[in-house]
């Protein structure tokens, strides 16, 4: 019984929805505005029954439905029980509707408004499509007869704590902008924004940037650990597609404090409102339809590839028809000069968005080549790094020098005296790396400069402030770090491959490694070994590190689980793998230096982030 | 300077970034595509050996030999031909005789491979796509 009450509060959930929705009609507003307080709760609380319901199935292990057959086995440790309830392709589409649900009650709690009301009859819109799509494209609840005894497995690579969480992050960040968007075309159907709506967004873009940073910098950090290759980031087009809202994001989060502060740039910051949004359904699309697997299975099995195109199609079209028709009443008749801090803001977002666009190129152009012509190929990661990396960089240079201009006109000598000290810590940088760096010196040099020219306005800046802002001087300082992470990783990481036998030693980075003890390890789970590695420097030990190979056993996949002896200047990789030979075992070493300045720099900026939506001060 | 003056300083520096970014983008972007060939592919297509390209297929069964400093050869194959790779490095988890792989390097000569990477694409059912359907193409695809 359990399954079909889960899927009739989703068939509840969508006629709530519709009721909400309904509300944009000037036929119904009378009689539904009453209604829409209640409609959230009872929507939200009709989503969130169903979500427990999948996840009540999947610890019973019920069998009988094929979502907890498929991505569930009686081994599976409980904590993967309930993370997998996202970890599939149904569950994470509930997981999205019901993050959509439940920000739209948020949303709801605030101070009832003309805009407010639209908004959420948007925000239902947006979910009536989504439960359209879960409703008859992806059933969580579908069923088979007779019931399996037990389930396949959990692919091994997602049971990990970092890839548990890493969806929920994601999908806070992907749904956030939703009602950033949805209040953007509530403004257009008004034909006019009101006072106080960029006040009204603000929270929301923090809050859905925050979560997508932290997101990004987890599913990095999972990637890091459990793909055992000890690097952070692949330009993968599944990495793409998070980063591509976050581009946009921050470029909106910059440009909504122009707004806030000078009432410039309204229809601006509603286009890229509606971009953003947009990339985040480009992004559910591109990891759920299938797409990304293969092309050709997509266009064997079209119908949830279709419908989410056909549902990004319909939202983006439509928002930008709007857009179209009515973004012309808006525009204030400020002028703004190019040297001011509104200036530099959209000179900064203008290089995040052409940055965005080159990632986007890089990402799609592969699937449409496919489509069209058949032709197999890829866009090399050297293609985003010379591109993407320098149209990120020249923002963060623009990022030290901004804060310490005024708005409406800034003498630009004033400024650039106000960021010597930064300058000159740049140089600093820069004759460090080259006395120390033996090689990749000159871009070293550059990333590394940036790097400190940026931590250094920042602190400067900050040290001005009187009320001790931090959430500005975070982001830009959390930015800093990651940029000098991506610098030592990207330029100085050392790899070794050693075939070793219990009692071999090898050197690393002037780290000394020995092999010391084998042992097998047996779970119901997966069974493997456990190797320990002594790592010594200058005769003191470091760390004692232990790297597992696993095999699964239902899966019968293997899978390596790499030890790392995390410290603030660099991490000791250690993963294994089996060689060919009896007793000798193929172990890889990683010298990672500064890798924990890229998550560092991620938490950084996300808690900027979190402390600007609660205006909190030091 | 006059603010009309200003704007329009702005507006051609502007141009003149966006010119400059659109074509250093689009010649890294053509250096940088990466084709995908199939073991028939490239048997029969010239393919130029200073090109870095992607060749799939699956690792024959028995075809794995170890040498010395991590060496490695071993064969690609789609059921219809094979060609040999020769590659020193680290290899991926999920690198086995029978599975499918994917290898980025230079064809030497038609039957020649050297591979720089051996790639550790996996998806939920543990074969990169490419050589889904490459294997596809020559008849000795099994799943679904």
């Amino acid at each position: 019984m359990l399954p079909e009450f889960g899927l009739f509060f989703l068939i509840l959930a969508l006629l709530v929805a519709s009721l909400q929705a309904s509300y944009l009609m000037p036929a119904a507003q009378k009689f539904v505005a009453p209604c829409l307080p209640a409609a959230a709760w009872l929507q939200s609380l009709l989503i969130t029954l169903a979500f427990a319901t999948l996840m009540i199935l999947r610890l019973e292990s019920d069998f009988s439905v094929i979502n907890v057959i498929q991505h569930s086995n009686l081994t599976l440790p409980t904590l993967y029980k309930i993370a997998g309830t996202w970890g599939n392709h149904e569950g994470s589409m509930l997981l999205w509707v019901w993050v959509l649900a439940v920000f739209g009650l948020a949303l709801s709690r605030s101070e009832h408004s003309s805009t407010i009301q639209t908004a959420i009859a948007v925000q239902a819109l947006l979910c009536v499509g989504f439960l359209l799509f879960i409703l008859c494209t992806s059933n969580p609840f579908a069923r088979i007869f007779p019931p399996m005894a037990d389930g396949e497995a959990l692919n091994p690579l997602l049971q990990d704590i970092g890839l548990a969480m890493h969806p929920p992050l994601l999908y806070l960040g992907y749904v956030g902008f939703s009602i950033v968007f949805s209040l953007a075309v509530a403004a257009l159907l008004q034909g006019n924004m009101k006072r106080g709506w960029a006040e009204l967004v603000h929270p929301w873009i923090l809050a859905a940037w925050s979560a997508l940073t932290i997101g990004i910098g987890l599913g990095s950090w999972w990637a890091y650990r459990v793909l055992g290759w000890g690097g952070f980031w692949f330009w993968d087009p599944v990495e793409n597609a998070s980063l591509l809202p976050w581009l946009s994001g921050t470029a909106l989060l910059h440009s909504n404090y122009v707004l806030r502060k000078r009432g410039m740039l309204k229809s601006w910051v509603i286009l890229l409102s509606i971009i953003t949004f947009g990339l985040s359904l480009l992004g559910t699309f591109l990891t759920r339809s299938g797409v990304l697997i293969s092309v050709h299975s997509f266009a064997s099995d079209p119908a949830r590839g279709i419908f989410i195109l056909g549902y990004i199609t319909v939202v983006l079209g439509g928002a930008l028809l709007l857009f179209a028709l009515r973004a012309g009443q808006m525009e204030s008749q400020e002028k703004m000069l190019p040297l001011s801090r509104e200036g530099m803001i959209v000179i900064n977002n203008l290089f995040l968005l052409t940055a965005c666009a080159t990632v986007l190129l890089g990402t799609l152009y592969p699937m449409i080549m496919q489509l069209t012509s058949g032709t197999k190929l890829t866009v090399g990661a050297p293609y985003f790094n010379a591109i993407a990396l320098p149209l990120l960089a020249i923002p963060l240079i623009f990022a030290g020098l901004a804060p310490f201009m005024p708005w409406q006109h800034a003498p630009l000598r004033q400024a650039l005296r106000q960021a010597k000290p930064a300058m000159l810590a740049a140089l600093a940088a820069m004759l460090l790396v080259l006395a120390v760096a033996k090689i990749k010196i000159v871009l070293g040099m550059l990333g590394m400069g940036l790097s400190m020219w940026l931590i250094v306005a920042s602190l400067r800046w900050l040290k001005q402030r009187a009320d001790k802002h931090l959430s500005v001087f975070l982001g830009h300082f959390g930015a800093a770090v990651v940029v000098a992470g991506i610098t030592g990783m990207g330029l100085w990481q050392q790899e070794f491959l050693r075939p070793m036998k219990i009692g071999d030693s090898t050197d690393v980075a002037g780290y000394h490694a020995v092999y010391t003890k084998e042992s097998t390890v047996i779970t119901p789970n997966y069974h493997g070994w456990r190797d320990e590695f002594s790592v010594s420097k200058n005769g003191k030990e470091v760390a004692q590190l232990s790297p597992e190979y696993r095999i699964y056993d239902i899966a019968k996949s293997p899978g390596s689980v790499a030890a790392v002896d995390y410290g603030f200047t660099r991490d000791i990789y250690i993963a294994i793998a089996p060689s060919g030979t009896e007793g000798i075992v193929a172990v890889r070493l990683y010298y990672n230096p500064m890798i924990g300045f890229i998550w560092t720099g991620c938490l950084l900026m996300a808690i900027g982030g979190i402390m600007a939506i609660f205006k909190l001060k030091l | 300077m006059k603010p009309k003056h200003q704007r329009l300083i702005f507006v051609t520096v502007s141009v003149l970034f966006l010119c400059i970014s659109a074509l250093l983008t689009l010649r890294a972007f053509r250096d940088n595509l990466v084709f995908f060939y199939s073991p028939s592919d490239v048997a029969q297509q010239h393919i130029d050996p200073e090109r870095l390209i992607r060749l799939g297929g699956l690792v024959e069964n028995g075809s794995i030999k170890r040498g010395d400093d991590n060496r490695i050869t071993f064969e690609i194959t789609d059921g219809k031909t094979k060609v040999g790779v020769t590659y020193q490095g680290l290899l991926p988890d999920l690198f086995r005789e029978g599975q499918g792989v994917v290898a980025e390097g230079y064809m030497k000569n038609t039957t020649h491979f050297a591979a720089k990477n051996i790639l550790a694409k996996h998806d939920e059912k543990y074969m990169p796509r490419e050589v889904v359907d490459a294997l596809k193409k020559s008849g000795r695809w099994k799943g679904q």
